[in-house]
């Protein structure tokens, strides 16, 4: 009993709960769920939820990172270029993982060392990752080897599909980080810079760890976008920094900071991802479809805010209170 | 050996903080800094807490020289600061803000039974046991404040800074963090004690310092001087202190023209009723958080719909504007949240009310704020640029100026010097003269003992879990009888209650 | 002394970049201080000025406000305002700007609502309504936008007022007006700084904060359909999208102008001063004839230097 109560108070859980919910809905007008759905989807939507991870670690520091859509986009480019410079596929992802994490970096020292506002620093990196990613790669074209995409498609260990393993080695990695003292420092930051200071933490260290860590989660979502689509394009993730963070705020991650977890990212663009893909299938005529996704977007952030808005709860107990 | 400051000196820009500022603590010893506000004591707290730099100067401890560069580096020499607005995280658990500056860990990662234990055995001291896993945001404020210290106490302080205590504590509270001092004390530990209470200073400091305009001007044993005699060291010219009052009128004929018969106090889901006369001082006292502020938020509209009789018209207010329009005035404490424009000028900051939502023209602003004795350049300058206590007496212009019917003030006073509180009070009374109404909440008893006196008409309240558990009246209204009825259980047939009837529900 | 001070304003740092790069533009690119590339340059800018004004207010309007749909709101009223045509083409031209005035106000409306009776985070909620609003753009011109531009709207680009077209003489005279008597003399204005500033406290004043907060999106957004509308007729062709850029292109001009992004304070000239100066970077980079790429990596840099000079927050340690 005490368990169900703690699930239905846990952050992400409305966001679970919508994404299940869905998925049903989609399983009803596509016929039944399939292992092979589940397959493409994950293999579809891996991008997206990793980048939803990203921007949550940045979110719990009452952060933000605008320019993770940006950075898997120049992953992509980075992967096709050296690719057809002639380097293996292995290589070719290794540098573009490399490359995410420099940008990740980079995000990190202008927010967490030179105390830039973070929207605004990302937003002007953004513009610059998008730069480079357009300077390398003019127009979309180019191709990645199929084994690539062979890999990204099969299992690993057997019977695990390899974007899984990918999003699980971020899990594993938060997970890690959130048993170290750091991860109760990374909230404490959250919820106050200044007292998280005067109580000995390592402020700018800490930023700086964040971006670093949802650029390594950039370059995890640019290797599975290059993996599923095994070509190039320069804004292959232009939309995905927005979605990302909708899909956080939709997961229970309080914009503020300090209050939520990477699950909520996780269920948050799950659901993002499986209501786009009712909307695809829904056989709408392809103009009508954004408008509606903007739609419920909209719908689906005012709701889980509202939902989590203590000021509201009480009003609401108050009126049915006072009518008694 | 002992802690020394030599020569302590900090600028903010072109602004002195803290000039020449020189002490010596002996080891063992617990030390009172006094001082208004803007004299420097906060500032020298946290230059030795590490949170700010000094310019020029020495601290020597125990023979060495130390200079920390972060609260990081004092933490490791076993120098801790503790200052309400810069301690607790909300979010965390009780344990998990006790030990967040030192995390216990095993390997690499942190030790959660350790953290438990850890913080367990100093809770059990404090007799909290019970809160170690509640998050900090659903304290009360007196645990808060305990948590707080433990989570000091948990480093095993060497020198410890306790900067501003600003919520009350039980009585049992008091004598638990007398004991805890009495305790760091005998293991050596030096005290540096921040706070405008004087009757705590004088029940846990061996001796005082007193700070003004940035100086130290000198260190006193705490029996040595009377509390008016380091009042007038602290402000350099005499203040009408609590010795000094009038007494105050015993009977007296009230003219109601405001009647409030139902006025929600929503953290307690109680009721109480009001009846205001022209002329009066209502005080309202009690333990932080027994519904206090509700009360008066509540008459302001802040909680919604409040149906009052005012001039024997039935009105009712449903938020602040219309709180305005009928003539009510607000005034509050926490002037940084409720009270100032910190990026406006003194003229914006004054007009707020008159021009902007009563839409009456203000002709001279520099009258407005001479009149309430503020000390500034010129309106244009930032609200910033003043002293707290001259911030305050903006907001006060801002309001007065625009001859409230009623005024509402929380805790008015809260942290200024003792020079702004007298002429605060002042123009509480001149308002009280001219007709008004003034219910005024003070965490500080003795000052609304004080207010009281100053006019024919007053009454102080005191409130206990969401009701009004007694209204004291001319000569009871008293410091012991006001303390006595905030907490009703012990020592409730103490209490001279006067006039209860017709209150109850 | 007194010179110095005077100097030492917040539009300190836009009024020398100007300078800076139109040495640094003449010096790379003959052409670049001709008549004609200068009355080129002040077309763009009043356009993005536009937009910077409705963004300013928004900004200034506190509690980390933030119009992220500028973009979206400029690139459909440059879609839907053309398609107005009641026969005469003056009378259509004049029923223009109302029109699109009325659509960015009303998902401005949306805007203020979400941000202060659903208390979504101006962030997210603009970002969403940027999306929806796209959405919308593609879903009544069904992706394939055939826009007429008139002669008249586009006369706003051509007619010369003495040395200047008409379009940056009206918008200057639209700025100061707007700087003066809306921002700072008027009672709104004033209650904006203040809401702005500290909600808590404004709302204890009697001023009604949510309505005066609401009222700034309306504002932004409505200033942002005219601006679509001035974009278009400066174009001469609509596209779809074809203001996305314009909304970050606000907020740095906005932050360039050295107003600060935690609200309560901030101006309107200072954000026409910060778009000049994003402008003539824009235009230099363009006149070298680079790759777009590249320009937009320096782009990147430049406002990254820009921000480094102008919006650090304090140190923790004073």
């Amino acid at each position: 009993m005490n368990k169900v109560k703690k699930l239905i108070s846990w952050n992400a859980f409305p966001a679970l709960l919508l994404f299940v919910i869905f998925l049903g809905i989609n399983g009803i007008m596509t016929g039944g769920l399939s292992v092979s759905f589940f397959r493409s989807f994950i293999s579809t939507n891996a991008g997206a939820i990793c980048v939803a991870i990203g921007v949550t670690a940045t979110i719990l520091v009452a952060g933000t990172d605008i320019s993770l859509g940006s950075i898997v986009s120049l992953v992509n480019v980075v992967i096709v270029t050296a690719f057809e410079k002639g380097f293996s596929v292995p290589q070719a992802a290794t540098l573009g993982l490399l490359s995410a994490l420099l940008c990740g970096m980079f995000n990190g020292f202008i927010v967490g060392v030179m105390r830039i506002n973070p929207l605004l620093a990302t937003f002007a990196t953004s513009t610059a990752f998008a730069g480079i990613a357009l300077w390398i790669l003019p127009y979309p074209g180019g191709y990645i080897d199929f084994s690539f995409g062979d890999w990204y498609l099969g299992n690993m260990f057997g019977f695990i599909p390899t974007p899984v393993i990918l999003i699980g080695i971020l899990v594993i990695l938060w997970i890690l980080v959130m048993k170290l003292p750091m991860g109760l420092h990374i909230y404490a930051l959250g919820k106050d810079v200044k007292k998280a200071y005067a109580s000995g933490i390592n402020v700018a260290a800490l930023r700086f760890f964040v971006h670093t860590f949802a650029g390594l989660a950039a370059g995890i979502a640019g290797i599975c976008i290059s993996a599923n689509i095994c070509a190039g394009s320069p804004t292959v993730g232009s939309t995905m920094s927005m979605n990302s963070i909708a899909a956080a705020v939709i997961g229970g991650v309080s914009l503020n900071g300090g209050i939520g977890g990477i699950w909520g990212g996780i269920f948050g663009a799950s659901f993002l991802s499986i209501l786009i893909s009712i909307v695809v299938s829904a056989n709408l005529s392809s103009v009508v479809q954004s408008f509606i996704q903007g739609l419920i977007l909209l719908i689906g952030v005012t709701v889980s805010i509202a939902a989590a808005d203590k000021e509201l709860k009480t009003k609401i107990k108050r009126a049915i209170g006072g009518k008694r | 050996m002992g802690l020394t400051f030599q020569k302590i000196s900090k600028k903010y820009g072109a602004v002195v903080a803290i000039k020449h500022a020189e002490m010596k603590i002996d080891n063992g010893e617990v030390r009172a800094i006094l001082g208004g506000n803007g004299s420097g004591k906060s500032t020298l707290a946290k230059v030795l807490g590490g949170l700010i730099s000094k310019d020029t100067g020495e601290i020597i401890f125990d023979g060495n020289v130390i200079d920390f560069k972060s609260p990081k580096d004092a933490k490791k020499n076993h120098v801790i600061m503790t200052s309400q607005e810069l301690s607790l995280f909300g979010n965390l658990t009780v344990e998990e803000n006790i030990c967040i500056c030192d995390i216990p860990v095993k390997g690499v990662f942190a030790d959660k039974k350790k953290i438990k234990e850890k913080s367990l055995e100093i809770l059990k001291v404090m007799r909290l046991e019970n809160i170690a896993s509640k998050k900090v945001e659903e304290l009360a404020p007196n645990q808060q404040y305990m948590v707080e210290l433990a989570k000091a106490l948990v480093q095993d302080p060497k020198i410890l800074i306790i900067d501003e205590i600003t919520s009350a504590l039980y009585r049992e509270d008091v004598e638990i963090v007398d004991d805890i001092i009495k305790n760091l004390k005998k293991k050596g530990c030096i005290v540096l004690f921040i706070s405008h209470r004087m009757a705590e200073l004088y029940a846990m400091c061996d001796s005082v310092t007193i700070m003004k305009n940035g100086e130290t001007l000198g260190t006193y044993a705490m029996q040595e001087k009377t509390e008016s005699e380091l009042l007038l060291l602290m402000v350099g010219m005499k203040v009408d202190t609590t010795r000094e009052r009038k007494n105050h009128q015993t009977e007296s004929r009230k003219d109601i023209f405001i009647k409030a018969p139902h006025i929600k106090i929503p953290s307690y889901g109680t009721e109480e009723s009001l009846e205001i006369g022209r002329g009066e001082i209502i005080g309202v006292a009690g333990l932080q958080g027994h519904g206090q502020t509700d009360l008066i938020d509540a008459l302001y509209g802040v909680f919604g719909e409040i149906k009052l009789e005012m001039d024997e018209n039935e009105i009712s207010i449903h938020n602040s504007r219309q709180a305005v329009t009928r003539g009510f005035a607000f005034i509050s404490g926490d002037r940084e949240r409720d009270g100032t424009f910190q990026e406006r000028n003194l003229a914006e900051n004054v007009a707020a009310v008159k021009e902007l939502v009563k839409h009456e023209k203000i002709t001279d602003t520099r009258a407005i704020l001479d009149s309430f004795n503020v000390k500034y350049d010129n309106p244009g300058q930032l609200i910033t640029a003043l002293s707290g206590g001259n911030q305050q007496k903006v907001v006060v212009g801002r309001w007065l100026s625009t001859k409230p019917k009623l005024l509402l003030a929380n805790d008015p006073t809260k942290g200024i010097d003792v020079k702004a509180r007298s002429d605060l009070h002042k123009e509480f009374a001149k308002l009280a003269g001219e007709g008004s109404a003034v219910i005024m909440i003070s965490s500080d008893d003795d000052e609304l003992v004080n207010v009281t006196s100053m006019v024919e008409c007053s009454r102080v309240i005191v409130m206990y879990e969401g009701h009004i558990s007694a209204i004291l009246e001319g000569a009871s209204i008293t410091r012991e009888n006001i303390s006595a009825a905030a907490m009703p259980i012990e020592e409730k047939t103490n209490v001279d209650v006067a006039e209860r009837g017709g209150l109850d529900e | 002394m007194k010179i110095l001070k005077k100097i030492n304003n917040p539009y300190l740092p836009a009024i020398i970049g100007t300078i800076a790069l139109l040495i640094l533009g003449q010096f790379l690119s003959a052409g670049f201080l001709s008549m004609n590339n200068i009355s080129s340059i002040l077309m763009t800018t009043s356009i993005l000025t536009l937009a910077s004004i409705g963004q300013a207010a928004v900004i200034i309007s506190g509690d980390s406000g933030l119009d992220m749909s500028v973009g979206a709101i400029m690139s459909m009223t440059a879609l839907f305002g053309p398609m107005i045509n009641v026969g005469s083409g003056v009378l259509s031209f004049i029923l223009m700007i109302p029109a699109t005035l009325l659509m960015g106000a009303i998902v401005g409306a949306i805007n203020g609502l979400g941000v202060q009776v659903l208390k979504v985070v101006p962030l997210v909620m603009t970002l969403i309504m940027s999306n929806v609003v796209n959405g919308f753009s593609i879903m009544v011109t069904k992706g394939q936008p055939s826009v007429m531009v008139g002669k008249e709207l586009q006369g706003i680009s051509k007619t010369l007022v003495g040395p200047f077209r008409i379009l940056p003489t009206v918008v200057i005279v639209v700025l100061i007006l707007l700087e003066v008597f809306f921002l700072r003399k008027s009672r709104y204005g004033r209650k904006l700084f203040l809401a702005g500033n500290n909600r808590n406290a404004a709302n204890l004043c009697g001023i009604n904060s949510k309505k005066v907060i609401v009222l700034a999106y309306i504002f932004g957004g409505a200033m942002a359909g005219f601006a679509g509308l001035m974009l278009v007729g400066y174009a001469g062709t609509a596209q779809m999208n074809m203001a996305s850029s314009y909304t970050m292109l606000s907020i740095a001009a906005v932050v360039i102008g050295g107003t600060k992004l935690t609200g309560g304070k901030g101006t309107f000239i200072g954000g026409a001063l910060g778009s000049l100066v994003l402008v003539l970077i824009t235009n230099i980079l363009q006149a070298l004839n680079m790759a777009a790429g590249l320009r937009s990596l320096i782009q990147g840099i430049i406002l990254i230097v820009i921000l480094m000079m102008n919006s650090r927050a304090p140190k923790l340690r004073q």
